[in-house]
């Protein structure tokens, strides 16, 4: 085997490290079965991507490109009940979409109990920002965006108290689960979706890479090598704390 | 139903009014998973979404909305 292979095999990248394994494999399954066919290894980690607009419970017209909340919670489902899979990587490039589709994704993931990484890139934003942070440990791209802005009300909107109320209210779901499954302050939060003067057509702040780590939104700038790393070192805590659990 | 999104919402929208109705829509079941298809040509469907199938089967990236499915004389 060559030197550039044999690199390839013992790489520290997820997948990999059973090189000698599936090195054994091969061999086996020639003597075993007549065959040279490679198994192909099975990743122990599902990607999720949240693409486009998030669609809830109306479907978009299709120019849009969306995420089905009605697929994506089964899947998630799937991830947490299947023992092949170990941990979850979501990868986030969402310009929003439905309030209510995108926090029941960002619930899902955030009472998973199987190690998830949440990773930026170019954007996440409006809805995006509680699926990004429903992660145990989040990642953003040097030069993805997320935009925090008040939501507006669509459709018909009856002039009363009661409507600004609802509103308020839609927005506090929002700012309490960021809140609390990241380490911004509620403070800083509504100052950012609130400040003038940065969006060209809205109130609000469109947070850039290092900035949103600098406000406690993110964990770390960082790209997919290193959200792979901090996936298999809780991954790998995972599987110790089950195991000392059963000695 | 709330949009909370940077793209302006006519841009979302566009079109609503204008194109018909989504669909027509046939509900296949095809080796024990039940979809939403939208006929594409004679025998081909795209899926619009799993309406039923097996917890394992949401996995598979051949069943993904979007993806396109020969279905003639395979639904049971």
């Amino acid at each position: 085997m060559t030197e550039r292979s044999n690199r390839y095999i013992s790489g520290d990248q997820p997948g990999a490290a059973g090189g000698d394994a599936r090195a054994s494999a091969a061999v086996e399954s020639v003597v075993q079965l007549g065959q040279t066919a490679v198994p192909t290894p099975e990743s122990n980690i599902f990607c999720l991507t949240i693409i486009g607009q998030i669609e809830g419970h109306m479907m978009l017209p299709p120019q849009n490109k969306t995420t089905k909340y009605e697929h994506v919670i089964p899947q998630l489902v799937a991830a947490e009940q299947n023992p092949k899979i170990e941990g979850l990587l979501i990868v986030l490039n969402t310009v929003g979409g439905d309030v209510e589709a995108g926090l029941a994704i960002a619930e899902m993931i955030a009472s998973m109990s199987k190690p998830k990484v949440a990773i930026v890139l170019g954007g996440g934003h409006s809805i995006g920002v509680p699926i990004a942070v429903s992660a145990d440990y989040t990642l953003i791209a040097e030069t993805a965006t997320m935009t925090i802005h008040p939501i507006r009300l669509n459709g018909l909107i009856i002039g009363v108290p009661q409507t600004f109320e609802y509103l308020e209210k839609m927005q506090e779901r929002v700012t309490k689960f960021v809140t609390k499954h990241s380490n911004i302050a509620e403070e800083t939060f509504k100052e950012l979706m609130f400040r003038m003067g940065q969006l060209t057509r809205d109130i609000g702040t469109t947070v850039i890479g290092s900035d949103a780590v600098k406000y406690g939104l993110i964990d770390e700038v960082g790209g997919l090598g290193e959200a792979l790393r901090v996936l298999n070192r809780l991954i790998g805590e995972r599987k110790a704390a089950k195991g000392a659990s059963l000695q | 139903m709330s949009l909370y999104t940077t793209m302006p919402l006519e841009l979302v929208l566009d079109g609503w009014n204008r194109a018909a109705e989504p669909g027509p829509f046939l509900d296949l079941t095809i080796r024990g998973i039940t979809m939403r298809v939208v006929p594409v040509a004679p025998g081909v469907g795209r899926i619009e979404r799993l309406l039923y199938a097996p917890l394992e089967r949401y996995l598979d990236p051949a069943l993904t909305p979007g993806q396109t499915i020969v279905y003639g004389g395979l639904e049971t």
